[in-house]
C-alpha cells in the first residue's frame, strides 16, 4: 500500500465522521462553541450603558412626550385611541350625537371571554367635558388608575362658554351606560343591525354593524347628559381633540365621577 | 451516583449562569428587554381583533404595529448589537408615535418605557476600563 494514500476519516482510531454523529450531538457542539465564543468575547473590553449618553436622549424624549402633550391640550394635536382588553369608565357633562347607531354584539375581553356589549357608534360627536378613569394593575405597583380629563370640569354642569370636544366616527363598546337622553330625533326603534350604519351614514367600511335580525337603533341626533359609561373599549377611527388635557395616575381602584373633578 | 449527578448539575448550572452573564454583558440586554416590554405592552392594550385591525388602516392597527415594531427592536438590539444607536433612536421615535396613535402610549406606560429602553439602548457600548489604585497610595 502507497504511504501517500490517505486513511480514510472514517477510519481512523478515536474519531467519528461528522455525517455520522446523531442531530443531538451537532446541536450540542453548536451551543457549545457559541456559548465559548460568548464567554471569549465577555472577557473583551468592558461595555454597559453610558450614563451621559442614555439621560442625554431619554431627556430629549421625556421633553418631546411633554411637548406633544401640550400640543394635544391646545387642540393642535388629535389623539388615536383603539379598543383595549381593560374596561374603563367615561363621564361627561353632555354628549352630543350626530347620526347615532346601537346594536347588540359579543365583545371579546381579555380573561372573561365573549361578553354581551352595546356597540354605539357616532358619526360624529361633541363632548362638554370628558374624563375618563382607567384602572389597570402595573408589575412592581400594584393598582393604580389613569385619569385622562381634557375639556370643561365634569362636574353634571355643562360650561355654555367652553370649548366643546369634537370626535369623529367614534365607537365604543359598551357594558353599560346611563344618562338623561335631552333629545333623541328620528329615531328607529327595533331596526335590524345590519342596517342601523346605513341608516345613520355611518361608513360600512368602518365594520361598524350586527349581524342580520339582531337588534338594532338609529338616531339622527341623540344628546345625553349626564353621561355614563363602563366600556370595553373605544375605536376612534377619526380623531378626537382635547382640549385643556390632563393625565393623572390615581392610587387603587377609581371608578367614580367624583374623582374627575 | 447521586452526588455525582447533582455535582454536575451544579456545574451545569454555574456554567449556564456565566453564559448568560456573557449574553448580557455584549449587548444591550436591558434596554433592549425595556424596548420589548413596551411593545407588549401598547399591543396588550390595543386588543381589537385582528382581523379588524388589519381591515381598518392605520387608527385601528396602530397599536400593534408600534407594538411588534418595538418588540422587533429589541430582538434586533440583543442579536445585533452593533446596529445599538440607531436602534434605540427609532426605538424613542416609535414610542413617541404610539403617544398620539395608540391609547395614549398605552395609557403613558408603553411611551415611557419606550423613550427609557430606547435610551439604553442607544447609550450601550464601550467604557473606559476602571482605573485601578497603586497599591502604598500617592506617598509611595
Amino acid at each position: 500500500m502507497s504511504p501517500l494514500r490517505k486513511v480514510p476519516f472514517s477510519k481512523r482510531a478515536g474519531t467519528t465522521p461528522r455525517s455520522h454523529r446523531p442531530l443531538r450531538e451537532h446541536v450540542e457542539l453548536a451551543v457549545v462553541r457559541r456559548a465559548l465564543d460568548l464567554l471569549g468575547r465577555a472577557d473583551g473590553p468592558r461595555r454597559g450603558v453610558r450614563p451621559r449618553r442614555t439621560v442625554a436622549v431619554a431627556a430629549a424624549g421625556l421633553v418631546g412626550m411633554v411637548s406633544m402633550f401640550s400640543l394635544v391640550s391646545q387642540n393642535v394635536l388629535a389623539l388615536g385611541l383603539q379598543a383595549s382588553s381593560r374596561t374603563h369608565v367615561i363621564f361627561s357633562n353632555e354628549v352630543e350625537g350626530s347620526n347615532a347607531a346601537i346594536y347588540m354584539d359579543g365583545q371579546k375581553v381579555a380573561g372573561a371571554g365573549t361578553q354581551a356589549a352595546a356597540q354605539i357608534g357616532f358619526k360624529s360627536a361633541k363632548l362638554h367635558g370628558f374624563c375618563l378613569l382607567a384602572p389597570q394593575s402595573v408589575a412592581g405597583v400594584g393598582l393604580a388608575t389613569l385619569k385622562l380629563t381634557a375639556g370643561e370640569t365634569v362636574d353634571g354642569k355643562v360650561d355654555a362658554d367652553a370649548t366643546p370636544i369634537s370626535a369623529d366616527n367614534l365607537f365604543t363598546s359598551t357594558k353599560a351606560l346611563s344618562g338623561q337622553g335631552d333629545e333623541i330625533s328620528k329615531m328607529t326603534l327595533g331596526q335590524s343591525a345590519d342596517t342601523v350604519a346605513a341608516t345613520a351614514g355611518i361608513d360600512p367600511s368602518t365594520g361598524f354593524g350586527g349581524t342580520a335580525g339582531g337588534f338594532g337603533l338609529a338616531a339622527s341626533t341623540m344628546t345625553i347628559s349626564n353621561f355614563s359609561s363602563e366600556n370595553y373599549g373605544i375605536d376612534l377611527r377619526g380623531s378626537i381633540n382635547l382640549p385643556n388635557l390632563k393625565i393623572t395616575i390615581l392610587p387603587g381602584d377609581k371608578t367614580d365621577e367624583g374623582e374627575c373633578s | 451516583m447521586t452526588t455525582t449527578t447533582a455535582g454536575t448539575d451544579l456545574t451545569r448550572l454555574r456554567v449556564a449562569r456565566e453564559v448568560f452573564r456573557a449574553f448580557r454583558q455584549t449587548r444591550p440586554f436591558w434596554g433592549g428587554l425595556t424596548m420589548m416590554l413596551a411593545g407588549a405592552e401598547i399591543a396588550w392594550l390595543a386588543s381589537s381583533p385582528i382581523g379588524l385591525a388589519l381591515s381598518g388602516g392605520w387608527s385601528t392597527s396602530a397599536g400593534y404595529l408600534i407594538g411588534a415594531a418595538l418588540v422587533a427592536f429589541g430582538l434586533v438590539a440583543w442579536f445585533a448589537p452593533v446596529y445599538a444607536p440607531l436602534l434605540g433612536i427609532a426605538g424613542v421615535l416609535v414610542a413617541l408615535l404610539a403617544f398620539v396613535s395608540s391609547n395614549v402610549g398605552g395609557f403613558l406606560l408603553g411611551t415611557v418605557l419606550g423613550i427609557v429602553g430606547g435610551a439604553m439602548t442607544f447609550g450601550w457600548g464601550d467604557k473606559p476600563a476602571k482605573r485601578r489604585r497603586e497599591p502604598g497610595g500617592r506617598g509611595a
